[in-house]
């Protein structure tokens, strides 16, 4: 195995192998984690264990495409009509099945044939490690086995020790002849299913199956109780190897309870209640947040900020502060530039380059220079590249800034926020990148002078707000890049005032000359300040955005688009995305940004 | 553009028929006309070209009943070799341009230029290449169809008609067609724009003319075993390399699927597998020829992937 692939870090050894069984299973929904202790396949999703003494890229390998292939060749309602009539024999049915797939899918494929082989052996090995004194491991032990020499061509004898073994003497000769019958035709599940069936059934005949096992074991372990035994032969196949782990998992799983992959699917579904409930709100209130914005207030102006990023923080330290982003950052850098690539290429295709001809200045149309000898009248012809205005646009990318968004969020935030800044400038869109908190935890100056002013009732917003530029629309994105170091800053992050921010820069955006403007938010949490929301509604915060956005959305031209990090935006926001895991953020808003302009 | 001499129409128009099915090896049979005599127009034959069955139909669907054939396929999978190979088999001369944004409208039909006549220097148009091929029996082929400029398409417009006549402008003349001329395009998108993101560079086809196009065939890649078959003739290849052709063409294969899940941005296509197995021929080492002929213009975050990719293939690392 090449070493090289064991510094690779978790995440990018899942990306790579799942673009890998995508490919080989042509199906595009599959998904791989690296975190799990043992090999769990679960629908769609693979957990695979990270990389250890005992489980190396190999076995990696041969775990990947193992269910990739099952994904292409298996067919698991087959499966389980078989298995309903024959429960007692499940797992030798699984197993088989699991062999033949294996098996056919890796056929014309040498790698995915090694991988697979690797695999089997390391199987073998585990059996042999524990001296096959049980039945159903050296049954598991032989077929690998058999399966194995298949793979390199290489079939069984009648006169093979490990077919004696297995078979008592009677029905050996029907044993071979099925066993080989059932390798001729792999490709065929069905047929595959109902002569292994048969084949098993000659070890396990069907209801006397207990007096068979009880014979066979007798003189091994003598007359222990048939539950307790099948028992112990689950726990030790778990022991065993990883892969044994697999044949039971496909019917019961009790870990994949903890997979974290579901959670997904989940918050759909919340998202689609409260789309509802939205909806009946929206109804009711539309008048009433019309209202309210008017009712918003803040108890003073004079202490907020609109500041630019490199006044906040000294250069040094704000190179050093970039520095540590591109250095924490540097998995998902790859990632991210990958997709910034496809997205530069993406638009690069819809932009027609053309030139026009036949004008006063420019470059000398060599083509049409005999004209002018032809008749000197003729004046000279010249030819231009045409500048194309590819997307009259502005694209504000405004973050939320608050202190739930310290460490991962953030940085991916404004990792992905700079590829994308970096790859629209190319294609000659202009970005701008805006971050909105609070100057103070508890209320600043703003709190203070209400105290000092009589504490009003119903003061309105009670803290001084924070909004800050890391790059505006004509700054070059190079320049730019070294202001986001600033979002890893200790103690800027504090609370959000997510409507007024939201106010703010749609104001700024509003006055870009670019004919498209489009605003897309990330955050992570609901408007949160205890400072205000302790004197006042405990909505106050919440209506005041709700009312922004609709005005937005109702009144402006600008699109507006929301992403939320592990938090339902869909309730404020019409055009809204939920995502739960932060790492997804930079394919999301690469993807969105794509159709957008596509 | 240089003095295109016209052919010896005489000779040149007499045909037989021959059987597709012993010439080109596809499974269906007609009759198709070939020329007796070759012209110097006529392309070279490549005497290991495999022909795809549903394109070369096409192609001679087009010979033969006069259709404009328009052929649609992804890079470097053969789209006009294999009209080359078809009329250089027919004895049919074919004419292949270029349709880059820069080829004008006077390009096409002719303009004014100088010549020497009797010592002295003269003007004279000089007919372009679309009325030149309009009055003899050329096959035509637009390559890159959808890279040119819309407004020269136009001109295209008229003689894609059958029995369309040309008229030259500057000339006040009227031209009809020669029976056996014909025309062919490819392009790498089927006229509607790229929507894969790797043809830089492509147009949308105004649609009033891709209606006048009579046969459009798509020609993305080929099986597997034919694939193999194509690239072991190219390179000559004995047993060994056989098998290291099949895993080559895996890989590709790999990409394609690949390329069709968005998982990786670059395709290898049957040319860079051919690339590939001839610089194989020259190294001995695939692992280093494949570096050479393809990864070294691949998106460096996406290497990984291809390398898994051919560990699948061959069993090998790289």
């Amino acid at each position: 195995m090449s070493e090289n692939n064991l510094s690779k870090l978790p995440k990018q050894i899942s990306n790579t192998l799942n673009s890998v069984n995508k490919t080989l299973s042509e199906n595009q929904n599959l998904k791989i984690n690296i975190n799990s202790n043992i090999i769990l396949e679960k629908e769609e999703t693979l957990n695979l264990p990270s990389i250890s003494s005992i489980f190396n890229f190999d076995d990696m390998r041969g775990a990947s495409d193992s269910f990739a292939l099952k994904k292409r060749y298996h067919n698991e309602k087959l499966l389980n009509q078989t298995i309903i009539n024959n429960t007692d024999i499940k797992e030798e049915l699984i197993f088989l099945e699991k062999m033949r797939y294996e098996l056919y899918g890796a056929g014309p494929y040498i790698g995915i044939k090694k991988n697979i082989q690797k695999k089997w052996l390391k199987r073998l090995e585990a059996i042999q490690v524990k001296k096959q004194t049980d039945t159903k491991d050296l049954l598991y032990f032989s077929l690998t086995k058999f399966f194995f020499d298949l793979s390199q061509e290489n079939i069984w004898k009648k006169n093979n020790k490990l077919l004696k073994k297995i078979t008592n003497k009677i029905n050996i000769d029907e044993f071979y002849d099925l066993l080989i019958k059932i390798s001729s035709d792999l490709s065929d599940q069905k047929k595959f299913l109902l002569n292994a069936l048969k084949t098993l059934r000659l070890l396990f005949p069907k209801n006397i199956e207990e007096n068979e096992q009880n014979d066979d074991k007798n003189t091994e372990e003598g007359n222990d109780n048939e539950e307790v035994k099948e028992h112990q032969n689950q726990e030790e196949s778990q022991k065993t190897a990883p892969e044994d782990q697999e044949i039971n998992d496909e019917v019961h799983s009790p870990e994949s309870d903890l997979n974290n992959d579901q959670s997904s699917a989940q918050g759909e579904e919340v998202d689609v209640e409260i789309t509802d409930q939205q909806i009946d709100e929206n109804y009711e209130l539309i008048e009433s947040y019309k209202n309210l914005n008017q009712n918003y207030k803040a108890a003073t102006s004079q202490y907020d900020e609109i500041i630019e990023a490199h006044k906040l923080c000294d250069l040094e330290e704000l190179t050093a502060l970039r520095k540590q982003l591109d250095e924490k950052c540097d998995i998902y850098q790859k990632q991210i530039a990958r997709l910034a690539n496809k997205l530069y290429r993406k638009l690069q295709s819809k932009q027609n380059r053309s030139w026009s001809f036949d004008i006063d200045e420019g470059i000398l149309d060599t083509s049409k220079l005999t004209r002018i000898i032809t008749n000197s009248n003729n004046s000279l012809s010249y030819k231009k590249e045409k500048e194309i205005k590819f997307e009259d646009t502005t694209v504000t990318l405004l973050i939320d800034n608050s202190g739930s968004m310290r460490g991962k969020p953030i940085m991916i935030a404004a990792l992905t926020t700079d590829m994308i800044a970096a790859t629209l400038e190319k294609c000659k869109i202009k970005v701008e990148i805006l971050g909105f908190t609070t100057k103070a935890w508890k209320g600043g100056k703003t709190r203070e002078y209400w105290l000092n002013n009589g504490k009003m009732k119903n003061p309105g917003r009670l803290n001084d707000l924070r909004h800050i530029v890391y790059k505006s629309a004509d700054q070059n994105s190079k320049k730019s890049k070294i202001n986001l170091g600033l979002m890893l800053k200790e103690g800027l992050l504090k609370e959000n005032i997510d409507g007024e921010a939201l106010l703010w820069a749609s104001s700024r955006l509003s006055k870009r000359p670019e004919s498209r403007k489009i605003l897309i938010v990330i955050s992570d949490g609901a408007p949160v300040d205890d400072s205000t929301l302790s004197v006042n509604n405990s909505n106050y915060l919440e209506k005041h955005l709700k009312s922004t956005i609709l005005s937005i959305e109702e009144r402006s031209k600008i699109e507006l688009l929301a992403i939320g990090i592990g938090h339902n935006v869909g309730q404020y926001y019409s055009k809204a995305i939920t995502i739960h895991d932060v790492e997804e953020l930079g394919g999301i808003m690469f993807d969105k940004i794509e159709t957008l302009f596509t | 553009m240089t003095k295109i001499e016209a052919l010896k129409k005489e000779n040149s128009l007499d045909t037989n028929n021959v059987s597709s099915k012993d010439i080109f090896g596809i499974k269906t049979d007609i009759e198709v006309p070939q020329f007796i005599n070759k012209s110097e127009y006529c392309p070279l034959i490549d005497k290991n070209y495999v022909f795809d069955d549903d394109t070369t139909l096409a192609i001679l669907l087009g010979l033969k009943f006069n259709k404009r054939v328009f052929l649609q396929g992804l890079h470097g999978t053969g789209k006009s070799s294999h009209i080359e190979q078809v009329c250089a088999r027919l004895n049919w001369p074919c004419v292949r341009i270029n349709l880059d944004s820069h080829v004008s409208r006077i390009d096409l039909i002719g303009k004014d230029s100088i010549v020497l006549k009797d010592n002295k220097q003269v003007t004279e148009f000089q007919e372009g290449i679309l009325p030149w091929a309009f009055q003899n029996n050329i096959a035509l082929v637009f390559d890159e169809y959808d890279a040119g400029r819309p407004d020269v398409m136009f001109v295209i417009q008229r003689v894609l008609e059958t029995d369309g006549k040309l008229t030259l402008l500057d000339q006040s003349k009227v031209l009809s067609p020669h029976p056996y001329f014909r025309i062919f395009a490819t392009a790498n998108t089927v006229g509607l724009g790229d929507t894969s993101g790797i043809y830089h560079g492509t147009n949308q086809i105004n649609q009033g003319q891709m209606d006048r196009w009579n046969i459009i065939s798509k020609l993305n890649y080929l099986e597997e075993n034919q694939e193999i078959e194509i690239i072991s003739k190219k390179i000559n290849a004995n047993v060994e390399e056989k098998k290291l052709i099949r895993s080559m063409v895996q890989m590709a294969n790999l990409s394609r699927k690949g390329f069709e899940q968005k998982d990786v941005s670059i395709v290898m296509s049957p040319r860079t597998v051919i690339m590939w197995a001839e610089n194989y021929k020259i190294l001995n080492d695939v692992q280093k020829s494949l570096s050479l002929t393809f990864l070294n213009k691949c998106d460096e975050s996406e290497i990984d992937i291809y390398k898994e990719y051919f560990q699948r293939a061959f069993g090998l690392e790289i």
